[in-house]
């Protein structure tokens, strides 16, 4: 990790409230540059009044936030150069041919570069993006699918080659093949030396991405960590089907099993932590069938952070 | 600084424009055909003898005479409350419709002033309101002489510039309310209640004694008590017109530089 730069996100004591409505409260972030950083929490847990006020659509009530050192607000614009964002809510101008749409915003960006400045849109590089994303760019937006129209948006968001991208759950609705693309343009925007700042309310879709993630609820960040920790931590749900009846105690010597019910020849139990010892134990019997999940984020979080919230 | 913002708001609007442009050319057209038929029927000027007829008829001294005619048939309200409706409609759609529809934050994200979008946002209404203004002057312009509408060029050009500087004051107003708020149908009640009420503030005021010291806060007053189609462009009333309008517009930008958006 390169420590001497300084954090692409940095935020001090960062609270909104909407009247008496509670936006997000008292948030110290620190986001490293090049860092992958998943923002996560249950919906309405303040995630996106965070992510208005990193934007600068939203003033917050109180505390600071500074983005690539700068302090950011409504009259931050300089810095909207470096940033790429695309919204949770995707709200597109429908009547627009896609093409049409992304060239306003490059536009408006400054157009295509001219000898070296930064923060335009190289020329090209909105086709090359769309190729990728199997993207029709002479389509009308109001015509598109749910997944072309988050498309549209994710071309905006990186057609600049930002240092920032501050991204509201970029991946709900899109398809595996496109989730794909996006994890290799996430990786590469690493690999340029470009932060990500993503939210998301699933667990495993940061668990692939991610290095570490922030958890809010109910606008509080109760948790910042790697995910290589999380991981060893994770809960799943797991349903063995054996060859003949399991007895229900056969599982007991295992640390972090729970929850062991048996239906027949079916078995279902959650792990905490590394399934590594439940496989070793399991592969002494005759299986015929066997499925994994992971907890939803919830869930997890409940089991973890439950008590400490409430206290 | 790129004028995109301007352009894009000028390219989305350019099919109703036109729509609005041809109905208002038409409405101009059938009205103006049928003055030859109208202007021996001297009859009707007896119905300004009528205080109630004469309240709603703006300052219009006579029905037959060319300006009498346009003036009752068009400018006392059908034309002014037609572009009051186009400029509220832009004016309100300018922020307001923007952030309703959720499109503004990634507009937002653009390394864009939030004072340019405003700026560009009211030329665009600006310009698309004096277009219409324009079609309906050059209709008449160049019609109106086949149908015996004999007037000086330069009053129709005053008439014009009256009526877009009165549609541009009202839709500096729905601008505002819409910059400030974000609330579109807020912004576009407010401004239609203010111009229907202003319109009988100014109809009314003479024939009630109560309200006529108000009559001056009718934008409407500005707009028709000089009666422009007969005496020209009144040049304080058209300033205070434009004036309204660049206070609007001044104040939106107050408003919209550092409020909160919906996002």
């Amino acid at each position: 990790m390169t420590k001497q730069k300084r954090p692409a996100i940095k935020t001090q004591g960062l609270t909104k409230y909407y009247g008496q409505t509670r936006g997000i409260e008292d948030l110290d972030l620190s986001v490293e540059q090049g860092e992958i950083f998943g923002f996560l929490g249950p919906n309405g847990a303040g995630k996106s009044t965070t992510i208005n006020l990193l934007m600068g659509f939203r003033n917050p009530s109180d505390g600071k936030a500074l983005v690539l050192g700068k302090p950011i607000g409504p009259g931050a614009v300089e810095l909207r150069r470096q940033i790429g964002f695309m919204p949770g809510e995707l709200s597109l101008y429908g009547d627009m041919k896609a093409h049409a749409l992304l060239d306003y915003f490059a536009d408006l960006r400054g157009g295509p570069a001219k000898n070296g400045e930064t923060g335009s849109v190289e020329d090209g590089y909105i086709h090359e993006l769309a190729e990728r994303f199997r993207l029709d760019l002479g389509k009308k937006v109001k015509n598109l699918s749910k997944g072309n129209k988050q498309k549209v948006a994710l071309v905006a968001a990186w057609m600049h080659k930002p240092d920032l991208l501050i991204l509201d759950e970029p991946t709900s609705g899109l398809d595996p093949i496109v989730q794909e693309e996006f994890h290799d343009l996430v990786h590469e925007a690493k690999r340029r030396g470009a932060t990500v700042f993503l939210s998301s309310h699933v667990l495993s879709e940061a668990e692939h991405l991610c290095e570490r993630v922030g958890v809010v609820k109910e606008g509080r960040l109760i948790a910042v960590e790697r995910i290589a920790d999380l991981h060893a931590r994770g809960i799943r749900h797991v349903e063995v089907q054996f060859a003949t009846k399991p007895w229900k105690d056969m599982l007991d010597r295992v640390e972090g099993i729970r929850n062991v019910r048996v239906d027949g020849k079916t078995m279902r139990f959650t792990v905490h932590g590394s399934i590594d010892k439940v496989i070793k134990l399991l592969a002494r019997h005759r299986i015929v069938n066997l499925s994994s999940e992971p907890a939803s984020l919830e869930e997890f979080f409940f089991d973890e952070y439950g008590e400490e919230v409430e206290s | 600084m790129s004028l995109g913002v301007f352009t894009r708001t000028i390219r989305e609007n350019r099919k109703a424009l036109f729509w609005w442009g041809l109905g208002l050319a038409v409405y101009v057209l059938i009205n103006a055909a049928f003055y030859p038929d109208f202007k021996d029927q001297t009859s009707f000027n007896e119905l300004l003898k009528s205080e109630a007829v004469k309240a709603f008829s703006g300052n219009v001294t006579s029905f037959t005479s060319p300006e009498g005619y346009l003036n009752a048939q068009i400018f006392a309200l059908v034309a002014p409350i037609l572009l009051i409706i186009y400029a509220v409609g832009r004016g309100t759609d300018a922020v307001a419709g923007e952030e309703g529809r959720g499109t503004l934050p990634l507009l937002l994200a653009n390394p864009v002033r939030r004072e340019a979008v405003v700026l560009q946002k009211f030329a665009a209404m600006t310009v698309t309101t004096a277009f219409l203004a324009l079609i309906h002057f050059a209709v008449l312009a160049t019609f109106a002489p086949s149908f015996e509408l004999h007037i000086g060029l330069a009053n129709q050009v005053a008439m014009g510039t009256s009526l877009f500087l009165l549609a541009l004051a009202f839709g500096g107003v729905g601008f505002l309310l819409g910059a400030a708020t974000g609330n579109r149908s807020l912004a576009t009640g407010v401004s239609v209640t203010l111009a229907t009420g202003t319109y009988l503030l100014f109809n009314l005021a003479p024939l009630v004694d109560a309200i006529e010291p108000f009559q001056k806060f009718s934008p409407f007053y500005y707009y028709f008590q000089n009666d422009p189609l007969t005496n020209g462009l009144d040049l304080w009333h058209a300033a205070a017109l434009a004036g309204t309008a660049l206070v609007c517009l001044g104040l939106s930008v107050l408003a919209f530089r550092h409020r909160d958006i919906q996002a």
